[in-house]
């Protein structure tokens, strides 16, 4: 037993120093191999399903030519990325093209750490107008694009139309308005004998930015951001109390449940919706392939809802793009670019739609075969490429170009989960406004912006 | 007499009954995780956890599909370095904080204890530019070099060198033995239960750290397990919860062996001094 102690220590040395040779070994070798491709780092943070799919992707690219090699990295969570990219600009880690989420747009901007696509754009004459206008208006800034949308989703409203079917309920229209849906959660709460509540709106500022700009509303002055830097941001005007009236008019009448804040509540919700517990919910589009995996009833799909008497506006979209960095050689931006205008073919953006769920974004998409065997196997899965369709871009349907996103989302929450538990409305707003001002106010002022 | 036996027996149980049920509230939430890693994702996300349908296709899933054996690898590199370094150099330090007299000693340790006050994520920036600077960025140097030693490791293993009987010291020096052999032969022996504590603490930490790694690394070849799990994870889109699960009960099994050498060490330590 002695003599086994004695060697323990210097055997977990010796062990631990060859572990370091063959790991350390294995990383330089890495960068030993190389054939006279131009290597072109590309981050990303497609964790899971999604990742292999991105990875599909990248060698799809790697096997259409032979000039550039793109090597994906995964880097965390989109929040983390975020830093991550601003920290090692000008290092030799820091990549060449890199996917920023959408929040984030206008604080890579600012950063002046990017090559604006557009300059790509012009040198190829490279024709975007295949590419959705709504999403491209999200990425864009005086009329120059910034960086190429890439995975994007957009909310819909998801239904159990075995459940309407069985207690004779009229489904919602496809572009339903607040009074449809909450039409169709009552009844549906009624006829069940309350077993199964009719709705619910996960807490998520996302989803009241797109009540907004379904409303044709903006949020922050100066065009949502889109013609100078915002300094006023108005979220208590009279679309965001119909919104909250809407929910709490549910709440009132017993058929709304709430799962609360966080990816937990969307999980939950989802396994709510799953097991029959809830009728009607809203959901990032890109929730749909998991939704029409597993359910065993029948899946229905809308628009994002609308206030009553007005015409819906079309909602903004979500998700990420990709940002060519500026700290690389002009040869290693041009392969970025490449990627990029890979990445948007319309037969890739096919595969990716069937895989991930985020909407394909080239018009072409709609034409290949993939897309048009997923249709013929799920027609529901039609609505949420067409909701994309239809929108016209404006200023109010693309996005908020503003610095400090995460935080006026936290603080929106903050009112929506005031009101959800019998807060009143306007004094929840109030206090949204003042918080989210004080806090741009404060972040002009850091940035130097006037 | 009858009265006096009867309420011992019932403290007994009623002590019983309050730590079982204090060993279920604890242990549930690990019991259903390692119960879930068992069932199909969809059985999951319909928050059936009764479902039969049991198999260990999770399991076969995160070995094959996701690169958590290279991750497994890099963590237990990366622990394993910590660990014993952090164990040579805390106990040199300490070993010099006891038995080595020179000026301003105890300035020094107070110095040390201060920088143990302020939290390591106090520190992330000025590290991290440092470490940007060494070009050590996506490197496992990065996640080794500013774990090297801890002021903690020095400052427990001092309270424990102290414990050392003088006397000891004092026969060496007659046997003539140096500062290093008395510290190689005699302290640390002497003083192993502090450093298997200190051993199993500092492996622990670095194999549960988080943010740090997720700063540092950028690429699957150096990423380290906890990373790893994160990224079986998607953003907007379907997971694989299942698969996920079996990951995280994968990664814990390390952590509770080193546990469990620790406590077997711990308690043989322990009779060792008893029966003596």
């Amino acid at each position: 037993m002695s003599k086994y102690k004695k060697l323990a220590l210097p055997l977990i040395l010796v062990l631990g120093i060859v572990l370091i040779a063959v790991f350390g070994k294995a990383l330089s070798a890495k960068s030993a191999v190389k054939d006279n491709r131009t290597e072109v780092v590309f981050w990303h943070e497609m964790g899971g399903p999604s990742e292999q799919a991105l990875v599909k992707v990248v060698d799809g690219f790697n096997k259409s030519q032979n000039k550039y090699k793109v090597v994906p990295k995964y880097q965390g969570s989109y929040d983390e990325a975020i830093q991550k990219i601003l920290q090692t600009h000008n290092t030799s880690t820091s990549p060449a093209v890199f996917q920023a989420f959408d929040i984030s747009t206008a604080q890579m901007l600012h950063s002046g750490y990017t090559t604006p696509v557009q300059n790509f754009i012009d040198e190829d004459k490279y024709d975007v107008s295949k590419i959705s206008a709504v999403a491209r208006a999200f990425y864009a800034n005086d009329g120059k694009q910034q960086a190429m949308p890439f995975n994007t989703s957009q909310p819909v409203l998801y239904f159990n139309a075995s459940l309407l079917e069985k207690y004779g309920i009229t489904p919602p229209p496809v572009s339903p308005s607040y009074s449809d849906i909450t039409r169709v959660a009552k009844e549906l709460y009624e006829k069940s004998g309350h077993k199964v509540k009719g709705m619910t709106v996960q807490v998520y500022g996302w989803f009241l930015e797109q009540a907004l700009a379904n409303a044709n509303r903006q949020l922050a002055n100066n065009n949502d951001g889109h013609t100078g830097n915002p300094t006023k941001v108005n979220v208590n005007n009279p679309d965001t109390v119909e919104f909250l009236n809407w929910i709490k008019e549910n709440i009132k009448a017993g058929d709304f449940i709430d799962y609360g804040s966080g990816a937990n509540a969307g999980a939950n919700q989802t396994a709510g919706f799953l097991s029959d517990k809830v009728g009607i919910f809203i959901q990032s589009s890109a929730s749909m392939g998991q939704l029409s995996k597993s359910n065993k009833n029948k899946l229905g799909i809308t628009y994002f809802p609308h206030p009553d008497g007005k015409k819906a506006n079309g909602v903004s979209i979500g998700g990420a793009a990709l940002w060519i960095s500026n700290d690389k050689p002009k040869d290693v931006q041009r392969g970025a670019f490449e990627f990029i205008k890979y990445t948007l073919k319309p037969e890739v953006q096919a595969q990716w739609q069937k895989s991930t769920g985020y909407l394909a974004l080239n018009k072409d998409s709609q034409k290949t075969d993939i897309l048009k065997e997923l249709y013929a196997k799920n027609p529901e899965s039609k609505v949420p490429g067409e909701q994309l369709a239809h929108a016209k871009a404006n200023f109010s349907n693309s996005g908020i170009l503003m610095e400090g996103m995460q935080l006026t989302r936290q603080l929106e929450e903050v009112a929506m989960e005031t009101v959800y538990n019998g807060g009143d409305i306007k004094t929840a707003l109030n206090t949204a406004d003042k918080n989210i001002n004080d806090n741009l106010t404060q972040l002009n002022k850091a940035n130097g912006f006037k | 007499m009858q009265s006096l036996d009867e309420r011992t027996v019932l403290k007994r149980v009623f002590s019983y009954v309050l730590m079982a049920i204090l060993a279920v509230i604890i242990l549930a939430p690990f019991f259903i995780g390692i119960w879930t890693s068992f069932l199909p994702t969809m059985e999951i996300a319909k928050g059936n956890m009764f479902s039969t349908n049991v198999s260990l296709d999770n399991y076969v899933a995160a070995f094959t599909r996701t690169p958590i054996l290279r991750y497994l690898g890099n963590t237990v590199v990366i622990a394993a370095v910590t660990m014993i370094a952090q164990l040579i150099f805390c106990s040199m330090s300490a070993y010099a904080f006891v038995f080595l007299k020179f000026r301003f000693r105890k300035t020094f340790f107070t110095l040390f204890l201060v920088t143990m006050m302020l939290p390591f994520e106090a520190e992330i920036i000025p590290n991290f530019a440092t470490i940007k600077q060494m070009g050590l960025l996506d490197h496992f140097g990065a996640l080794i070099i500013p774990f090297l030693t801890s002021a903690f490791g020095t400052f427990m293993l001092r309270q424990s060198f102290m414990q050392t009987p003088a006397e000891l010291k004092e026969a060496s020096d007659i046997e003539g033995l140096n500062h290093f052999q008395f510290y190689w032969k005699i302290v640390l022996p002497y003083n192993k239960i502090s450093m298997i504590t200190l051993g199993a603490y500092s492996f622990l930490g670095a194999w549960n750290q988080y943010l740090w790694p997720m700063l540092t690394t950028f690429s699957n070849n150096s990423r380290v397990i906890q990373n790893g799990l994160k990224q079986l994870k998607s953003e907007e889109t379907f997971n694989d919860w299942g698969m996920i699960q079996a990951s995280a009960a994968i990664i814990v099994i390390p952590t509770i062996i080193v546990l469990f050498i620790g406590q077997h060490y711990f308690k043989s330590g322990m009779n060792e001094g008893a029966v003596k």
